[in-house]
């Protein structure tokens, strides 16, 4: 028989039915309930095993606080565990499995840990497994990774996607519930930007769960009302299903709305989106949450909040049992009895800690008043419970209420501390809460419904003048006045009996006592060592009850112990909420060069560098290793020609009448003099003097240049300029702006270099080597008209130029010098054969300008002006940066020029030591920064450091590389290997 | 005359994708100029534009536009407008120099950006997924003009119409940007 336990009415629609398994078992539920509705529905309360001792549990909550039932939903990929069962939307096709246990969940094989509790008490762990010591990390360790964790994960990548968003408005209401819609009708009609949210998909709080009428019409029809008033309404965004989970600075929320429904219809949908929402200000209207009593074996499946049986039978229409009983320390336990009463389930007794008169009648039931359950009987069905006057009740569903404690949870996230407030035995949230929040209902302790209700109603319109809007003048809806008494109960002696405190870590009233024996004597500190509070659940049930126990073990107040840090999130969210689109192609932007197109077409093989994709090399058909290409396109261009995509480099557009004096500023070297149509090179320190970056920067014009960076430094380097004119010189007349993307720039290099080139420049433009020498910079037009400019630089040390064209050009200009290059056999080089060339002339690059290394260190002192100040003069003169035995750049050769070919691997990364030396780094003189193989020398060279190296040429030290396993004798020399003099520069 | 042709492409090859209540397009008319407004010479640079084109300078994150539409001035940056007309020659340093006559210094920031233009009356349920800054029409009117970061990407938003918005990136990062729309509107629509 399906659904035994399912009564008439409830805000399903039990026209529409849902089809479900659980453990494999096919079950039917309806279109409105959670999964765990559902399964109580089918008289389903055992629905996993406990963390550490593995007994039976069953369904606590109703809410996001749930401690017990989560579980695994969804197979294959989308398996998703820890689940909790209560805020889970039933749908068609629903896979539930439970969780933690070895063998079916009625037979537990795991559940021999239980007979072993004693042993396993809090902080066991540090107290065990510690002998042998050899033992740990071959048995001990592997057990106990076995037998720990909760849940199992897929192991496969996720096949959801997730989205982010950013929302704005004035006023952000948290809840939707009776104080939360009030707020939100009256802030609202003030035309002030509102955007209320609630976790659960239904909106109206406590209004769907109880039997109160509000303006004398049930309280989860007045609910549905205002939300389709407030639907209807343009200055609002109503978002259910979403939970706030964060407070963050400057009135920063974080908001996970769970879109699941939507992508299970189509898959291309994220299911979740992660929005960051901006409020002016804030209500908080997160309702209470109810606390449990600690009382011997307190865990059974069918044990639950009171509160949350109420919400079964009214708002699922689902009987938690045939025979329920209440244990209540306050009145609102006793609402929980009359509601079933008028559902027509039997209640078979209320039992109130209390000693006061009944609060109400209650029909059938038996009634105890300041009486107490101590011990309850049923494994994994709640058979029986008995109480401190000796009597058993034969019982399957017991309702406890232990008081409800204000959701503050979100007051707290900025370090607020709650205080303890007498009357309704519960914490309240600190007066001093994040920027902009209000707080309202019985979030802030204002228990009884009539006046949540006038509080929300209040704050909504008061809020809203705050921030200069009127509200209308509305009544606050009307609900008969409720009173909530209470007398605080943290539990009772239980003897042997386990009285279990926080039910998903498996933590026990007799764990925090032992915790405070040991010397625990800080609730931080209780928690860290019981684990209370610790779980997926952070003890939303638990925490405060353990509170009470702390305190009347210690003989404190509530305030004294006070409560722990609360941080977001406030519940679960999945890391790929967090991730949105970040993940695979789009974990962060990709940037094409103007020449990818074509490189594509080429075949040619390309790496990251930063967000850029660069070509790497060219591999022709026949080459099977990288190293032929390398080694060709080297060969190639040094003999003939070849174009490299220079575009990436940085360059920064410099105008004004102060330029030449900023450069000079900025620069090691003077500037202020470069004729116009001519580079320089230019190295930039940071203030410490360490060298940053360098480039060639050209002028124009008088007032006119062009600076160049290195790809890595682009923005740096930009940075840096707008700081230095912003901050340190704003009243140089200096303007600056990138122009990295505005051209695309090719080098081409080569003896044929300038011959390609004359094929493509207009005739009227004379770069021949008298009209344009080397280090010449200058506007032409090549193609028929096209504009471009020209710079004579080289980093390859052969006949160079870098040739620039406004970008929508980029990719025509290449197929256009290759086409002329035909007849020269011109060939594409990529950033390998860039880099190899470059150390070939010793030039530095980024391994060398670490931001260890000086100017003098790179052997560039003589550059450096002492006729003017600049970035990094100053702290230049620092004593250790004056010694002439420093770290030095040279160039190092192999001994044997034979060494490493076999290995295939370069010097990079080697060490140097002397010939007979220890290789330890009390010996270490310096390391290799750059290293390849050089075609034209045919063997591997380096660029590095060592110490007093300009000093050092010709002596032999060896580099040793201890990861690749390499120890060779090399010689220290020029780091100009080839064409030292400049001779090829020139021609 | 020259052996070679050389064709011009723009970032995104033009592309025009049509959606339900949602449009993305290539702005490929528009050219882009940095004006760099002189130390001491704000009011003449002012007054020279104010006389051949009938413009003032914008307040910061607004724009100012010409009679004919044809040049829109964008105040990003105290002592830079960046200005956006409508030209698709090689020359629109020259061009836009000639036509403000006014002593500032003019930098070429046409081929820097890839422009795509958002429209339809779902663009800003569509942009609320990437775009961290508020565009309730109260906030960013019509003619605003502000700089932000979408998906790790430096973009300009410039609303051109009451749901009509110019996203501007970087060239490079034109795929991605685009790529960034594509997937905010398949999400959302």
């Amino acid at each position: 028989m399906s659904q035994t336990h399912r009564k008439d009415g409830g805000l399903i629609d039990q026209d529409k039915t849902i089809t479900f398994t659980f453990n494999g078992q096919i079950l039917r539920g309806c279109e409105g309930d959670t999964l765990a509705s559902a399964l109580l529905a089918n008289n389903k309360h055992l629905v996993g095993r406990s963390f550490k001792y593995h007994r039976p549990r069953g369904i606590v909550t109703v809410g996001s606080e749930e401690p017990n039932a989560i579980m695994e939903i969804g197979s294959g990929a989308h398996k998703e565990p820890n689940t909790r069962a209560t805020v889970t939307q039933l749908y068609n096709g629903l896979e539930a499995n439970s969780q933690n246990h070895r063998g079916p969940l009625s037979f537990d094989l795991m559940a021999i840990t239980d007979f072993f509790a004693p042993l396993l008490g809090a902080g066991f762990y540090y107290k065990t497994f510690m002998w042998p010591k050899a033992f740990w990390e071959k048995i001990y360790e592997p057990a106990i990774r076995n037998s720990a964790g909760l849940g199992t994960l897929s192991k496969e990548p996720d096949p959801d996607t997730y989205d982010k968003g950013f929302r704005y408005c004035d006023i952000l209401i948290i809840g939707a519930g009776a104080s939360g819609l009030s707020a939100a009708l009256t802030a609202a009609s003030s035309g002030a930007k509102v955007i209320l949210a609630d976790e659960d998909f239904l909106m109206g709080g406590r209004l769907n769960s109880g039997t109160a009428k509000v303006d004398n019409i049930p309280g989860s029809e007045w609910a549905k009302n205002a939300v389709a008033k407030l639907s209807a309404m343009d200055n609002v965004t109503l978002m259910s299903d979403t939970t706030i989970f964060g407070v963050y600075d400057h009135g920063i929320y974080g908001a996970l709305e769970n879109r699941s429904s939507e992508s299970r219809e189509d898959s291309n949908k994220p299911r979740q989106v992660n929005w960051r929402i901006y409020a002016k200000k804030s209500i908080l209207c997160a309702g209470a949450i109810e606390r449990s009593i600690a009382f011997g074996n307190n865990d059974r499946p069918g044990i639950m909040l009171a509160g949350a049986v109420r919400a079964y039978i009214n708002r699922f229409a689902v009987a938690t049992g045939e025979k329920v009983s209440v244990y209540t320390n306050n009145d609102d336990g006793w609402q929980t009895a009359k509601d079933l009463r008028t559902k027509g389930v039997r209640v078979v007794a209320v039992i109130d800690s209390r000693s006061i008169s009944p609060v109400m009648p209650i029909q059938g039931a038996e009634i105890f008043m300041g009486t107490d359950v101590v011990d309850t009987k049923g494994r994994r069905a709640l058979k029986s419970i008995t109480l401190s006057n000796g009597k058993t009740i034969d019982t399957d569903s017991l309702a406890v209420s232990g008081g409800w404690n204000p959701n503050l949870h979100l007051t707290c996230h900025h370090r607020g501390i709650p205080k303890w407030n007498e009357e309704i035995a519960s914490f309240i949230p600190d007066e001093a809460t994040p920027p902009g929040m209000s707080v309202a209902g019985r979030a802030k302790g204002t228990m009884m419904l009539s006046d949540a209700i006038k509080e929300g109603h209040e704050l909504g319109s008061t809020v809203a003048s705050d921030l200069g809007y009127k509200a209308s003048d509305l009544k606050a809806a009307s609900t008969p006045a409720v009173p909530y008494n209470v007398v605080a109960n943290w539990g009772v002696p239980s003897g042997k009996n386990r009285a279990w405190v926080d039910f998903q870590n498996d933590v026990t009233a007799k764990d925090v006592r032992l915790a405070n024996q040991e010397g625990f004597k800080s609730v931080e500190h209780v928690k860290r060592y019981t684990t209370l509070g610790m779980a997926t659940d952070q003890g939303k049930t638990a925490n405060v009850l353990g509170i009470g126990i702390m305190a009347e073990n210690m003989g404190q107040t509530m305030e004294e112990t006070g409560t722990t840090i609360f941080r977001p999130p406030y519940s679960p969210v999945a890391i790929g909420a967090f991730a949105g689109r970040r993940r695979g192609m789009e974990f962060y932007p990709t940037r094409y060069t103007p020449s990818h197109k074509w490189s594509e077409e080429q075949g040619a093989v390309f790496v990251e560098v930063g967000m850029w994709y660069r070509s790497q090399w060219f591999p022709q058909p026949g080459e099977t290793h990288w190293r032929q290409s390398v080694d060709r396109e080297v060969i190639k261009t040094r003999s003939s020609v070849g174009i490299c995509d220079v575009t990436t480099l940085g360059k920064i557009d410099i105008k004004g009448s102060d330029v030449s004096e900023f450069l000079n500023k900025v620069y090691v070297n003077a500037f202020a003099k470069l004729p116009v149509g001519k580079t320089r090179y230019g190295l930039m320190l940071r203030e410490d003097s360490m060298a940053m970056d360098d480039g060639t920067t050209a002028r124009l014009a008088e007032d006119h240049f062009v600076m160049t960076t290195t790809t890595a430094n682009a923005v740096n380097v930009y940075r840096h300029l707008q700081f230095c004119h912003q901050i340190l010189w704003p009243d140089l007349d200096v303007h600056m702006i990138s122009v990295t993307e505005q051209y695309a720039q090719y080098a081409v290099a080569g003896p044929n270099s300038r011959r390609l080139l004359q094929k493509i420049v207009d005739p009227e433009h004379d770069i021949s080597n008298e009209a344009f020498p080397f280090m010449g910079a200058g506007a032409i037009t090549v193609c028929g008209g096209i504009p471009a400019r020209l710079f004579r630089i080289s980093f390859s040390g052969e006949l160079a130029y870098e040739i620039a064209v406004p970008t929508r050009y980029g990719d025509a200009l290449m197929r256009a010098m290759m086409e002329a290059g035909k007849e020269f056999d011109v060939v594409p080089y990529g950033t390998e054969a860039l880099g190899v060339m470059r150390i070939e002339k010793g030039h530095a690059a980024g391994p060398e300008l670490n931001g260890q290394t000086s100017a003098y260190d790179l052997g560039m002192g003589g550059m450096v002006s002492g006729k003017k100040d600049f970035i990094g003069y100053k702290l230049g003169q620092r004593e250790e940066l004056l010694r002439n035995d420093r770290m030095q750049m040279v160039g190092f050769k192999p001994v044997n020029k034979g060494d490493l070919v076999d290995k295939g691997h370069s010097m990079a990364g080697a060490h140097l030591l002397g010939l007979r030396e220890e290789a330890t780094t009390h010996n270490d003189q310096g390391w290799i920064s750059s290293s390849i193989y050089s075609p034209m020398l045919g063997c591997y060279i380096g660029l590095g450091f060592i110490k007093d190296g300009l000093n050092r040429k010709g002596e032999f030290v060896r580099a040793v590389d201890l990861v690749r396993n390499s120890d060779i004798e090399v010689e220290i020399c020029s780091p100009h290997f080839y064409d030292p003099e400049g001779g090829r520069l020139r021609v | 005359m020259s052996d070679y042709e050389m064709l011009a492409e723009s970032p995104l090859g033009g592309v025009e994708i049509e959606m339900d209540g949602f449009n993305i397009t290539e702005v490929t008319d528009k050219s882009l100029v940095m004006v760099a407004l002189p130390r001491e010479k704000f009011s003449e640079v002012e007054s020279s534009i104010d006389q051949s084109c009938g413009l003032k300078l914008p307040e910061m994150e607004r724009s100012t536009e010409s009679k004919d539409s044809s040049i829109t001035l964008w105040r990003l940056q105290k002592n830079q407008v960046l200005a956006y007309f409508t030209y698709e020659g090689n020359d629109a340093e020259s061009h836009l120099s000639s036509r403000l006559s006014a002593p500032a210094y003019y930098t070429d920031q046409s081929d820097t950006w890839a422009m795509i233009r958002v429209s339809g009356v779902r663009s800003r349920d569509v942009l609320e997924r990437i775009c961290p800054i508020d565009l309730s029409p109260e906030v960013f009117p019509v003619g605003g003009v502000s700089r932000t970061i979408m998906e790790h990407i430096g973009t300009i938003i410039f609303r051109d119409g009451d749901d009509s918005y110019v996203l501007l990136t970087m060239r490079s990062f034109g795929r991605s940007m685009l790529h960034a729309i594509e997937v905010s509107a398949e999400n959302v629509l």
